[in-house]
């Protein structure tokens, strides 16, 4: 069984390094095969060349780039990855250290788990609202807009009970994954929601394993008047067409 | 009724509850002198209160409705996860594995 790890890259080159260490030690120690494919969209700070030098370092088997021409977006970020990699199961996650890979084999153990039982989860996602999840380095404004937003999504959306709708930390079956993501057309948070909302409408079962995210404080916050408008953009959007 | 989409759910809802705040208007006087609800008189369930109860329905709703989410919400933040250890954790970790980088002859 291998595992592809597809890891979006824009401006990453300080923490590339870090997050392929990490994953490395989590699957050699559980004796798990995998392969990390960067998808780099032409990144100025030259991530691309730290990824060639990993590469080198970890092994083509391992370590793949995948590069393109100019910021291109996160979907099609993770159709470019899909479709060059060749794990059963596909990981995708964020670069920037906020997820950490060592939550990985839980995700795989509730996979592997619901062979025995009553319905097959195809998606596992990584929460951070549930009892053992949780973030770093939130303030209560930052936890109020978070806690509504997805009150908001869970309400106004079908995803049968999934906790966390903006979390883009989740383990997939391939075919789970290469169904759902030519029908994703949201941009920003909602893309991660779109993903959820379709995968519950085709059937499929969801599995959750809490996370704790790293929310790495740098000077910008992302959490602008804008961004805010574009989720609920987005999120009626999906109320109006699922 | 083969693949609602979620807004249909809502508006069928919102299409049912009318119905059902319309009939209550219409008969509204056999509802004050329903039996089992004349009898409830003493919990504060007068004519008066089952007449503003109903005449006001969807304003009730709307307001139960905004109760639950606000206490949702506010339940969620109250009993948020905050992993500070998870940042120190990291951190560590970082150290460690730029060791390992460097070791590996990975040049920073």
């Amino acid at each position: 069984m291998l595992y592809s790890i597809i890891l979006p890259t824009y401006n990453e080159r300080d923490n590339l390094p870090l997050i392929t260490q990490f994953i490395h030690d989590t699957f050699t120690t559980a004796k798990l095969n995998y392969e990390i494919f960067v998808v780099d969209d032409s990144s100025p700070d030259n991530t691309l060349d730290v990824a060639k030098s990993l590469q080198q370092i970890f092994g083509k088997d391992h370590f793949q780039i995948v590069s393109r021409p100019g910021k291109l977006g996160l979907g099609s970020a993770y159709s470019a990855g899909l479709e060059a990699c060749s794990g059963q199961r596909i990981i995708l996650m964020d670069a920037d250290l906020s997820h950490h890979p060592k939550f990985i084999p839980e995700m795989i153990a509730v996979m592997d788990n619901s062979d025995n039982n009553k319905k097959k989860v195809d998606i596992v996602s990584g929460t951070r609202y549930l009892k053992g999840g949780g973030v770093a380095g939130w303030d209560t404004f930052r936890k109020l807009t978070s806690c509504g937003a997805n009150f908001l999504a869970t309400f106004l959306l079908s995803t049968g009970g999934a906790s966390d709708l903006t979390g883009s930390f989740r383990l997939y079956e391939r075919s789970a994954i290469e169904l759902i993501l030519p029908q994703v057309h949201s941009k920003g948070y909602a893309f991660q929601m779109e993903i959820l909302v379709r995968a519950h409408k085709a059937g499929m079962k969801i599995g959750e394993v809490p996370i704790t995210f790293v929310d790495r404080i740098y000077g910008e916050s992302k959490l602008g008047a804008n961004e805010i408008i574009l989720y609920l953009k987005g999120l009626l959007q999906l109320f109006f067409t699922t | 009724m083969a693949e609602l989409l979620r807004y249909q759910l809502f508006l069928s809802i919102g299409i049912l509850f009318l119905a059902i705040w319309k009939t209550g208007l219409t008969h509204l006087d056999s509802i004050k002198s329903w039996p089992p609800l004349a009898a409830t008189n003493l919990v504060g369930m007068t004519p008066s209160t089952i007449e503003v109860l109903v005449t006001y329905l969807p304003i009730w709703a709307i307001v139960t409705l905004g109760m639950y989410a606000l206490f949702s919400v506010l339940y969620r933040v109250a009993t948020f996860g905050d992993c500070p250890e998870a940042a120190e954790e990291l951190s560590r970790q970082i150290v460690g594995a730029k060791e390992k980088l460097k070791a590996a002859g990975f040049a920073f």
